[in-house]
This record gives structure tokens, sequence and C-alpha cells, in this order.
């Protein structure tokens, strides 16, 4: 909130805000029809949080010619992205690079790993820390790995 | 801690980083204080120069509870208060890159300290009551409680411009931590055709063992 407004400072990229229009410095004025001037950021952040897929509809004010602007944001989980594993088949095996902002276990930018399997769904790394790889699809086509699963995994999801 | 204080004498000069070209800004009682002139003002709120050593120790002493090496500076119950949550449920932070000092989303108040108090929110990884602060020049440190761990990054940059580096900082530092050895298992054959059904790309919100976070769900569109 800035000044009783309540202001965009950042935007995550390819979120349901991003894909909607809304950008760094709107003021956005309406949630729903309802005025959000001197509104509570948490009651904002609560009115704008609900079931995926349903939807919410901003007024947003901009500078610029097109002053008043009517959005629609379909919510949709919000992924920041630590890193991205890219998986594919060299020479009959499977391989994995990190191909996001970080490393991740033995997983590194710039230095693809073969992994062995263990079973028909799970792999590990032979070497390093022996990172164990476990894929899973799940009943709405949508595919997830978990690295060392158990107590201590990291789980991402595909995304293509 | 020999070489903390608001300012810096002569004889110690030497040793001061400068912050970059450009200045900060803001009145000469602000945090941008010459701290090579001595001052009247001892802001609670910024000015301070330290060195990793001094700051190792003030951070220890905390992560101790108020005590180091048989000194006791604070009483446990301060402490207690300095790292536990002292606002309502109902208030919430938002943002993940305010570029400002102060808790982020996932995070809230105690009475010393921004504090990781909800994973689901958070955009940093950390255990739960882990708590930190950052200076507007890129300063920033965290204590980890439960992983009696402490990290401090002490850099100078342009005012505002130290979110990127706390944030890669604190997820390399994470993701550093080894798991317990799982042993190494035994390779079995599988059909290579089976391998087409894993290909893709894989986005991990987070790179740390220590989240249990299936994802980040930052944000307010969730």
């Amino acid at each position: 909130m800035q000044g009783g407004k309540l202001k965009v400072t950042s935007i995550v990229p390819d979120a349901p805000a991003a894909r909607a229009g809304v950008k760094t410095n709107d003021i956005i004025s309406n949630l729903d029809g309802e005025s959000t001037r001197e509104m509570m950021l948490g009651d904002a952040l609560a009115k704008m949080r609900g079931p995926v897929g349903s939807s919410i509809r901003l007024d947003v004010r901009r500078e610029g010619p097109e002053r008043e602007i009517e959005m629609t944001v379909v919510r949709a989980p919000i992924r920041i992205a630590g890193t991205d594993l890219r998986v594919e088949i060299k020479d009959g095996v499977l391989q994995v690079e990190a191909t996001g902002a970080l490393p991740v276990l033995d997983f590194e930018p710039g230095l693809p790993i073969a992994v062995v399997p263990m079973s028909d769904d799970t792999f590990f790394v032979d070497a390093g820390d022996h990172t164990r790889l476990a894929f899973l699809h799940d009943d709405t086509g949508g595919a997830s790995l978990s690295l060392n699963p158990g107590p201590w995994q990291i789980k991402g999801r595909r995304i293509n | 801690m020999v070489d903390t204080g608001f300012s810096v004498p002569p004889s110690k000069l030497s040793r001061l980083v400068d912050p970059p070209s450009g200045g900060w800004g803001g009145p000469p009682d602000s945090i941008s204080a010459d701290v090579a002139k001595p001052t009247v003002l001892f802001s609670g709120g910024g000015g301070l120069a330290s060195t990793a050593a001094d700051y190792l120790r003030f951070c220890q002493m905390l992560l101790n509870g108020g005590a180091l090496d048989g000194v006791r500076i604070l009483e446990p119950v301060t402490v207690r208060r300095m790292t536990a949550n002292a606002l309502p449920p109902q208030v919430r932070f938002a943002g993940i890159n305010s570029g400002i000092v102060g808790p982020l989303s996932g995070s809230t108040w105690g009475l010393g300290f921004a504090i990781r108090s909800d994973p689901k929110m958070s955009v940093v990884p950390g255990s739960l009551g882990s708590f930190m602060w950052m200076g507007a020049g890129g300063t920033y440190f965290w204590i980890d409680p439960e992983q009696q761990l402490i990290a401090i990054q002490l850099v100078q940059v342009a005012s505002g411009t130290g979110a990127s580096f706390n944030a890669g900082f604190r997820n390399l530092a994470y993701g550093a931590l080894r798991i317990p050895d799982q042993g190494v298992p035994v390779p079995v054959t599988i059909d290579r055709t089976a391998l087409e059904a894993f290909v893709g790309t894989y986005r991990f919100a987070s790179v740390s063992s220590r989240d249990l976070q299936t994802e980040f769900g930052a944000s307010a569109f969730r």
C-alpha cells in the first residue's frame, strides 16, 4: 500500500497477473468491483487469493493514454523459478542438466550428468552425492520429479 | 567485538570499504552518514561499520540465546522476543524482491528481526524461525537456529540493489547442505524406450533439501 493505494511493486514473470497484463507501478483501484482505497494489504491479499482456475477482476490505473484498464486474472499456483532441470536422452541414457540460475544437488548448469536406473522410474547419479531421482506421472497428464525422495526431497514439476 | 562502531578511527580507515560511487543520498544523519567522522548519532536503524569476524560473534551470541564466551549480553527471554513473531496473525507481508530492507513474503516481524514464519509463502529457503536483517548497501545476515547456521554477507552495492545477492547467497548456502548418506543404490537395466516418458524440463522452486516445500506458493494469486 502506498498513500492508501494498492500499488504493484514487482511482477512474477509468467504468473497469472503477468499473463493478464499487470505491470510494475500499476495501481489496482478495484478488486472485483470493491475499492482498494484504504484497504489493509492483508485484506487485499486475502481477496486476491482463491481456488485455482477461479478469476478475479482488477481495475488498474496506469500512467499513459489508456489510464483505466480492466483485467481478469485467472488464479493459478505461482512458482518462483529456483532452477530448472532439463532431462534428455543422450546416447541411449537419461541425462540431466540444471538450466536455471542455480545449481541443485549434483546438477549444475553446463555440466550434464547421465543418471543410472535403479527401478522403472527411479534413477541415481553414480558420482558426487548420489542424488536420487523419482519420476511421477499424475492423473491429469502432468509429471513431477522428486530429488532424494523422502524427508529431504526437493520436488519439481514438468513445465513442457 | 573490536572492530565495530558508528565511526571508524583513522588508524583503521585503510580497511574501510567505500560504498559504490554515485552516492547513497539521504540526509546527513541517515544511514549514509560518513563513518570516517565521529558521530553523535547512534542510530538503531543503521550506520554501523563492522567486520565479518565481529559480526559473527554478535550473531553467535544471538544463536546462543544471548551469551557468548561465558558473558551474558541479553536475557534469553529478550532474545526470544526479538526472534518470535510480534504481530497479529492477520498481518502479512507481500513482495518477493523489495529492494529495500525488511521482511518479505512469508516472513514477519519480531521485536528484533524479520523471521521466516510461513514456508508456503516464503521465497527463500531456511528453517521456520530463521531470522535475518539486511542493510541498504547489500549487507545481509541470517541465523537459522534449527540448522545452527549463521550466514553473513558483507558487500557494498548501490542502495536497494542487494536483493539478488541476498537471494543468491541464501539459495546457494542451503543448496550446499548435504543430506544424510543414502548409500549407493544397485543399478538395474530398464527398457530404453521407457526413458522417453521422463524427458522434459522440470522446474524447482527451491534448491534446498531443508525446505520440505513442494513448491513455492509465493504471493497473492494462489
